[in-house]
């Protein structure tokens, strides 16, 4: 069978289009709607990934889901089917989470530099203490060790929160909770999350 | 705010500045693999029952309100004209065959 244009993985694919056409079972169309949403599934694997797990196995565990619940998602629901998939991701990543046995916690051995400087400098207590001067991307590697040491619902939400920036209303909308349960989560979750860098602390310094 | 949250909101403005990884595209063979991944994993369990839920929940509650409805419409008709399905008990004299 001949693929339009449109479903070629250089032009943004019509959505409406390709998804019948992966409904009636054709391969181009099925391998044009993974190309298409590879970036927006990483991004969310990428922060939501457990510690010991593949960031492919994950991605690939995502589209399987997503083709088999495929005949779900109804475009008169008015959901784009983006957010349809980000939800499907974010709640695969979340129950590959929950799956995490153990939460190993991070060892001085597993930190940088500039990771150590920020844990420290979230848990010091004297006021006006300057922020470390380290790149985004360090700063964010240490956010997300600590992360690391979280329940899988705390963990998930403090990275859609503070490190996506994400608003309340999308995370309730990803998640499936209320607005009320997502900010209760959070407080409890930065709280947990204290206590956790403080004993960090104290077994790393 | 107390001094870690104000630390840690502090971070993570500066941790939202870094570049995110660039993933235009999948890697060779991603596709294929997904695609070979999909065919051969059964669907699972968890999928009919969700499917199953999608498919006959509303359904079933339009149809489970109907009825209940209905017999609540019986039941007030059934009230209002004093009628009821319980058999009224007759003063009928009873003769017992030892009674003279």
């Amino acid at each position: 069978m001949r693929v339009p244009a449109t479903l070629m993985a250089e032009e943004p694919p019509d959505v409406a289009v390709c998804l019948a056409r992966v409904r009636a079972g054709d391969d181009d169309a099925a391998r044009a709607l993974v190309e298409h949403l590879y970036p927006l599934v990483m991004k969310i694997v990428r922060s939501h990934l457990p510690v010991r797990a593949a960031e492919e196995d994950l991605a690939q565990e995502v589209f399987v889901k997503l083709f088999h619940r495929l005949e779900q998602y109804e475009v008169r629901d008015g959901v784009p089917f983006e957010h349809w998939v980000s939800r499907l991701a974010v709640r695969t990543c979340l129950d590959a989470l929950r799956a995490e046995r153990r939460r190993p916690e991070p060892r001085h051995a597993d930190l940088g530099e500039g990771e150590l400087a920020w844990i420290e400098y979230f848990t010091g207590d004297a006021p006006h203490d300057p922020a470390p001067d380290a790149d985004a991307e360090t700063v964010r590697e240490a956010m997300q060790k600590l992360l690391a040491t979280l329940g899988a619902e705390d963990r998930l939400v403090l990275q859609l929160l503070d490190l996506d920036g994400r608003a309340v209303k999308d995370i309730a909308a990803l998640t499936g909770w209320s607005a009320a349960r997502v900010k209760v989560r959070a407080f409890r979750a930065r709280r947990r999350l204290r206590k956790d860098a403080e004993k960090l602390r104290g077994k790393i310094s | 705010m107390n001094e870690f949250d104000q630390r840690w909101q502090a971070g993570a403005a500066r941790a939202r500045e870094a570049e995110p990884r660039n993933d235009a595209e999948a890697p060779p063979g991603f596709t294929q693999r997904v695609l070979a991944r999909a065919a051969r994993t059964p669907r699972s369990i968890e999928w009919l029952m969700e499917s199953l839920w999608t498919r006959f929940t509303l359904r079933t509650l339009v149809f489970a309100a109907g009825i209940l409805l209905a017999v609540l419409a019986f039941d007030d008709f059934t009230q209002a004209n004093g009628a009821s399905f319980v058999p009224e008990l007759e003063p009928s004299p009873t003769v017992l065959p030892w009674t003279p």
